[in-house]
């Protein structure tokens, strides 16, 4: 018993040991992992915000029927199970289901949609929220200021930019480390859609736990450093 | 002569109700018009209508003889004015970001938007200010900064809509003193919004008042005040004795008016019937019953307010009516003591919109 839980121990700290020559050995096979990672979550969620931002600004700013419902809609979109999302969009992506022709399973577009569909109504809602957080005035002292359509939009997007960077830090955070998806749409390829949430269940299962602890640490490291490049630049425009 | 800008019968409806009856004015170049009036007045909507910054119900402005959203655009209109709220309204950045913020959205050179910016902070006493985040400004160094913003366009027009209600009073009469100054050098011509009478005489030539979104009467600062064209009017710049008498006929073509069991003697001729009528206060004599004059009117000292440098005094007239008088603030005249007031006949106003002979109470206003 006491050598088997000595065992235990010891292949952990072996793991680990290898998990951190595994990164600063620059393996190729973890740093192509990595680098798909980052791809596609920043270009996933870099399009929920482009595609978000404007629709959380027309939701916050217009009046018509049905409007509280759709926000309640996006709002429940925090709440979206990732499995489902990929179940979807596997349904949608067969070679016979209606998208079937784009021809995108098992592609990382295929994951960047579905992991854009997971962070839009983040950044959608956050958005809607820090406009209408807006004094109301502010927009007719910007006109009285002469400002046109397109300024008044950069002048809106520079007065809500603190919030924005929150949302990205909210979505990015959410699709980095979903699995459920990504492993349905994706499929975990080497080389193109293995990501490292879905490449540390493989490894887990596998019983490679080095690995395993290496894209972990590296996960770890990877959201704390985006989010902390973010809440650098949120940070550096907070008056003090 | 075309007037620099010209607005005519100008209204606004909101979810299907008028809020501001058809309206005109105009403004040349270095005039300074009030729009005074109670809260809910209509003022904001008047101020933000012809400033382009609400769509109007019918009416037009022109601005220089161009129609402003025919001839000219709005945002063209927009580049050639400026305004200033009762809120600074300052966006994020720094009090120099917000200055030049105008100028920048006009396409001004970098080099010339920091040198017009700093003539300007110099002016408002910011530049100390120049790099600190406008969200921690107190609030006179944040309408300082609104101020200079709006200055630094060089608007041929600026409006102010109650710029400093919110401030307390040493920081609000320092401002309009040095902005009365900066208005009268830089000749622009201004639409100041305010429910204070004594800013909008400190800054204004004439004067529009306005009531539940009704132009009551457009008029010289000083005739609003000192002839209100009704009662309303003379209610709302703060007239302290308006009351409801009947003319009778005077001596020499002069009429006179019976109120409260006493005859006041006017300066004008007026046909019989009931008047409303104002009696201003600091026309009025305090003294002595025994003086005796034909223009007396003899009461009780029923109340004594210190009013800043002047003493307010209440004198019951009769039953209930009373009077009111201004007196040197040295003046303090004991409770219950028998007066004589003098009532001049220039002391009477007479108001030239009168309501209808069934609309008259028959009793004074308190």
């Amino acid at each position: 018993m006491a050598s088997s839980n000595w065992d235990y121990w010891d292949e952990l700290g072996t793991g680990f040991v290898d998990a951190v020559l595994l990164l600063v050995t620059f393996d190729p096979e973890t740093w192509s992992i990595i680098r798909q990672s980052l791809l596609i979550s920043t270009t996933a969620t870099l399009a929920a915000l482009i595609v978000g931002a404007p629709i959380g600004a027309w939701i916050a700013l217009s009046s018509f029927r049905g409007r509280s419902l759709l926000l309640t809609t996006f709002n429940a979109g925090f709440g979206l199970p990732p499995v489902v999302v990929g179940l979807v969009m596997s349904i949608l992506l067969l070679r016979h289901g209606p998208l079937g022709w784009l021809n995108l399973r098992f592609t990382p577009a295929a994951m960047m949609i579905a992991q854009f569909v997971l962070s839009a109504p983040i950044v959608i809602n956050l958005t809607a929220v820090a406009i209408q957080q807006l004094n109301p005035k502010i927009w007719m002292q910007m006109k009285a200021l002469g400002a046109s359509r397109a300024q008044m939009l950069w002048l809106i997007g520079r007065e809500i930019r603190l919030p924005l960077i929150g949302a990205y830090m909210a979505g990015f955070g959410a699709v980095v480390s979903e699995v459920g998806a990504s492993q349905m749409v994706g499929g975990n390829l080497p080389g193109s859609t293995r990501v490292l949430t879905t490449a540390i269940v493989m490894e887990t299962g596998m019983g490679h736990y080095d690995r395993a602890m290496a894209l972990g640490i590296v996960l770890l490291l990877l959201v704390a450093a985006v989010v902390g490049l973010l809440t650098w630049f949120q940070q550096r425009d907070t008056p003090r | 002569m075309t007037a620099m800008l010209r607005v005519d019968n100008i209204s606004v409806r909101r979810a299907g109700r008028v809020t501001l009856e058809p309206c005109s004015l105009s403004l040349d170049a270095g005039e300074r018009l009030a729009v005074y009036g109670p809260n809910g007045a209509g003022k904001s909507t008047l101020l933000q209508v012809v400033a382009g910054l609400l769509p109007a119900a019918s009416g037009s402005i022109a601005f220089h003889g161009t129609s402003v959203g025919a001839g000219m655009s709005v945002l063209d209109y927009h580049r050639r004015t400026a305004a200033v709220f009762q809120e600074p309204l300052l966006l994020r950045g720094s009090v120099r970001h917000n200055v030049e913020l105008g100028l920048k959205l006009r396409g001004i050179e970098a080099r010339e938007r920091a040198r017009r910016a700093q003539a300007w902070m110099e002016r408002l006493r910011i530049t100390h200010l120049a790099d600190r985040a406008a969200s921690l400004l107190s609030g006179g160094e944040a309408q300082r900064t609104s101020l200079a913003r709006a200055l630094v366009l060089e608007p041929q027009v600026l409006f102010l809509d109650e710029p400093f209600a919110a401030l307390d009073a040493p920081t609000r009469a320092r401002l309009l003193g040095e902005l009365a100054e900066i208005l009268d050098e830089q000749r622009i011509a201004t639409l100041f919004v305010t429910h204070d009478l004594e800013e909008a005489a400190e800054l204004c030539e004439r004067c529009l008042v306005l009531d539940a979104g009704r132009l009551l009467q457009h008029d010289a600062m000083a005739a609003v005040v000192e002839r209100p064209l009704s009662r309303r009017v003379a209610e709302i710049v703060g007239a302290v004795n308006v009351f409801e008498g009947r003319i009778v006929a005077g001596d020499g073509g002069t009429a006179s008016i019976e109120w409260a069991g006493h005859r006041i003697r006017t300066n004008v001729d007026r046909p019989a019937g009931i008047v409303s009528f104002l009696v201003k206060e600091d026309r009025l004599e305090l003294g002595a019953p025994s003086r005796g004059g034909s223009d007396e009117i003899r009461g009780l000292v029923q109340r004594v307010r210190r009013q800043g440098a002047t003493t307010l005094v209440t004198v019951r007239v009769g039953n209930p009516q009373s009077i009111r008088v201004r007196c040197p603030g040295s003046e303090q005249p004991s409770l219950d003591r028998e007066v004589a007031i003098s009532v001049p006949p220039e002391a009477v106003w007479i108001f030239p919109q009168q309501p209808a002979q069934e609309d008259f109470t028959g009793a004074a206003i308190p």
